[in-house]
């Protein structure tokens, strides 16, 4: 199963295996990873390190254990004050909700309706799209489009048991909805000239540009923070490798790391959305 | 050749001369479509990684947009209310006689958005199994529905799902003329949502087609369906789309066009494999079996029976499988095998008999008739149709009906029923829900 994050079960074996095999920790089996996952079973120390750490390793994503893990208060301090640290001694964690959550986040192919954080990340990555088809699709001014969109969503809230591809579903609404405000806005009078400087004709083949660069930028929005900054910096910002390190408070040798695996994380998430379009 | 890494295309990309091997790569590159593909993805993103505008998207997705929370509070509010639903309704939806006992619309406790969902929502799951007890459901949801007074468009969206869902249940016990009515009231009920009112208009269609083709209006179910299979195409509904397809099919079998049918039938059997459908793909599998039968490949349409009986046996659809033994039995007949006919058609009949599917179960023996009397095997016959004679004066069966079945039980009697009488009846009652003031007539 492919996901927003291209994260498959097997590769975060395999990553686990890597760096088991080179930290000495022992690895964790697809079926404790499958009871960790469902909340079947309580998860050691060691354990949540290899996951936390194949995860953090495939995403680029500087994620905490306590965004995977509903930690007890003595662990999570104790995580709290240790990154990559050593292997931590064996003590027993709660496998807590949050480990699914995220699982369901990373893997699913749709993000899980039932919560609020999946329902936010449909909601501000849909949401650009949904504004870019009102912005550019149909010319609405950028007020309008964000209340059409917000709409939308609403409009998806009150059917969304009976709705299978939420994307597709809410591009079509967003179609219907951008339709029906032109008519309106016809009947009721011309649009003015400040909005004609926004109407785009936006040809099929501009929009799916457009879509696009939205993917890239849904993929860099996921990216983790450290990941981001030295991308943004690297590429848009055109900053040399030692001042990048030298604001990051790192070293160059760990720039250019940086720079290659945050890149090829950057390549394959843009093309497992890309094979979704 | 192994193909290149994405590092490696992107050092390339980034400096070709700081390539190493450069002259391997482009070779390998003149060859191998797949690094190519790489190149230009890898392209792409550094290309987006130095365009202002894909950050200026990155800061938009990263920032928390104004009216999400007031989109978490209703999300949160229509969860709430799904789950005080769920609580409510648990225990009276073990069985119809408790839900009936319930009183549930009668009950201002009910009265919530959110039990009028559920209810719609376990209509909608029983249709083909228990279509009674779906229309219980779907009617108290609609009175549920027609009580809120919530701020709106929600009454309103419920009130057009009970009505949609009366109308499915409707249909699925023949009612027909009463599943219209039911769609024409629900219709209305969503203009109040632009985003949405296109999709569940279209689904008001879709059912609207069906009832429209069960009761043979065949252009006007195509054109119905023909325009929700353009809407559940612009929401990027797959399966939604694909049984309208199916409807549309059908309406072309239903006029004869038996060949063309089967070729839509067969479009729609691949989306459903494709989105593994497997309701739906029993369905296309069905009704392509039926066009096969009527082009005469009998191994074809056997084939095609069998897998969707399977796919129904897992699927605990018993009505449908009943139907499907009943047809392979008329496909032991279309051999020629009248003995074997005979027997899976009498299996058959009893089986729909059953179930409750009085109509099926009184066509199946007309049909079991029919073999009989080619063999002159008449025993049991007269008693088989006096039965169904009965069953349809207590199931307030069409005066219509009743005088064609007093005719052949006449002509049994007198021991001069043919095996054509019987056909003759047998398509008469097969006809009438959409014929119903046609009179039998006996055609020389």
């Amino acid at each position: 199963m492919i996901n927003a994050f291209g994260l498959k079960p097997t590769s975060i074996l395999r990553e686990a295996d890597r760096i088991a095999r080179e930290t000495g920790v022992p690895s964790i089996s697809r079926t404790q990873l499958n009871r960790l996952r469902l909340g079947k079973q309580r998860a050691t120390e060691e354990r949540i390190f290899i996951v936390l750490a194949a995860i953090r390793e495939l995403t680029g994503v500087e994620l905490r254990a306590g965004e995977l893990f509903a930690l007890e208060p003595a662990l999570a301090a104790s995580y709290a004050s240790r990154e990559h640290g050593g292997v931590p001694a064996a003590t027993v964690f709660s496998p807590g909700s949050r480990f699914a959550h995220f699982w369901r986040i990373m893997v699913a192919e749709e993000p899980e309706s039932s919560s609020d954080q999946a329902f936010e990340t449909l909601y501000v990555e849909y949401g650009v799209m949904l504004r870019t088809i009102a912005m550019r699709g149909f010319g609405i001014p950028p007020d309008d489009a964000e209340a059409l969109v917000h709409d939308c969503f609403i409009a998806y809230l009150q059917r969304h048991t009976c709705i299978r591809d939420v994307k597709a579903w809410l591009s079509g609404a967003m179609r219907n909805t951008c339709r029906h405000y032109l008519r309106d806005r016809k009947r009721e009078a011309p649009l003015g000239p400040e909005h004609d400087a926004t109407i785009d004709p936006a040809p099929q083949a501009s929009l799916d540009a457009w879509i696009r660069k939205l993917t890239l930028a849904s993929v860099l929005a996921r990216l983790g923070a450290k990941c981001r900054e030295t991308l943004r910096g690297y590429y848009l910002a055109d900053e040399a490798k030692e001042a990048l390190a030298d604001r990051l408070s790192t070293s160059p040798g760990y720039i250019d790391q940086l720079l290659s695996t945050c890149r090829r994380r950057a390549q394959e998430l843009f093309r497992s959305l890309g094979k979704g379009k | 050749m192994p193909h290149f890494t994405d590092d490696e295309l992107s050092a390339y990309v980034s400096d070709p001369s700081r390539v190493a091997d450069r002259e391997a790569l482009e070779a390998h590159l003149a060859g191998c479509p797949h690094c190519r593909a790489g190149i230009a993805s890898v392209e792409e993103v550094e290309e987006g990684l130095r365009d202002a505008e894909v950050w200026q998207q990155v800061d938009g997705f990263l920032a928390r947009p104004a009216r999400l929370p007031e989109a978490l509070a209703l999300k949160g509010a229509i969860e709430k209310e799904n789950a005080a639903a769920v609580k409510l309704l648990t225990p009276v939806l073990r069985s119809p006689m408790r839900f009936a006992d319930a009183k549930i619309a009668e009950n201002p406790r009910f009265h919530t958005a959110g039990v009028a969902r559920m209810l719609c929502a376990e209509a909608k799951g029983l249709h083909d199994k228990r279509p009674k007890f779906s229309l219980q459901l779907a009617d108290a949801a609609c009175a549920i529905a027609a009580a809120l007074t919530g701020p709106p468009p929600i009454p309103r969206i419920c009130r057009g799902e009970a009505l949609r869902e009366r109308a499915n249940a409707l249909r699925y016990l023949g009612r027909f003329a009463e599943a219209l009515k039911a769609l024409d009231e629900a219709e209305p009920m969503f203009d109040a949502s632009p985003s949405s009112d296109p999709f569940d208009r279209a689904i008001v269609g879709y059912i609207r087609a069906v009832v429209l083709h069960e009761t043979d209006r065949l252009n006007e179910a195509l054109q119905v369906v023909r325009s929700a299979v353009d809407v559940f195409h612009e929401y990027g509904d797959e399966q939604r789309e694909a049984s309208a397809r199916l409807v549309e099919a059908g309406c072309l079998y239903s006029a004869g066009k038996y060949a063309e049918s089967a070729t839509s039938f067969e479009a729609v059997i691949s989306v459903a494999r494709l989105i593994a459908q497997s309701r739906l793909l029993a369905y296309a599998l069905q009704n392509a079996a039926a066009a096969y039968l009527s082009l005469r490949e009998l191994d074809r349409a056997e084939r095609y029976y069998a897998e969707s009986m399977a796919l129904y046996d897992e699927l605990g659809v018993m009505t449908e499988k009943a139907r499907i033994a009943w047809s392979l039995g008329s496909i032991l007949v279309a051999r020629g095998d009248l003995a074997r006919g005979a027997i899976a058609l009498d299996v058959a009949r009893q089986e729909l008999l059953q179930l409750g599917l009085r109509n099926d179960h009184a066509l199946a023996t007309l049909e079991w008739v029919e073999v009989r009397l080619a063999f002159k095997q008449t025993a049991g016959v007269a008693t088989a149709c006096r039965e169904i004679l009965l069953q349809f004066n207590s199931e307030g069966m069409m005066r219509n009906a009743r005088l064609a079945l007093a005719h052949l039980h006449q002509a049994l009697a007198n021991q001069n029923a043919t095996r054509e009488l019987v056909r003759q009846i047998r398509m008469y009652i097969r006809d009438l829900p959409s014929h119903p003031t046609a009179v039998f007539v006996v055609s020389q």
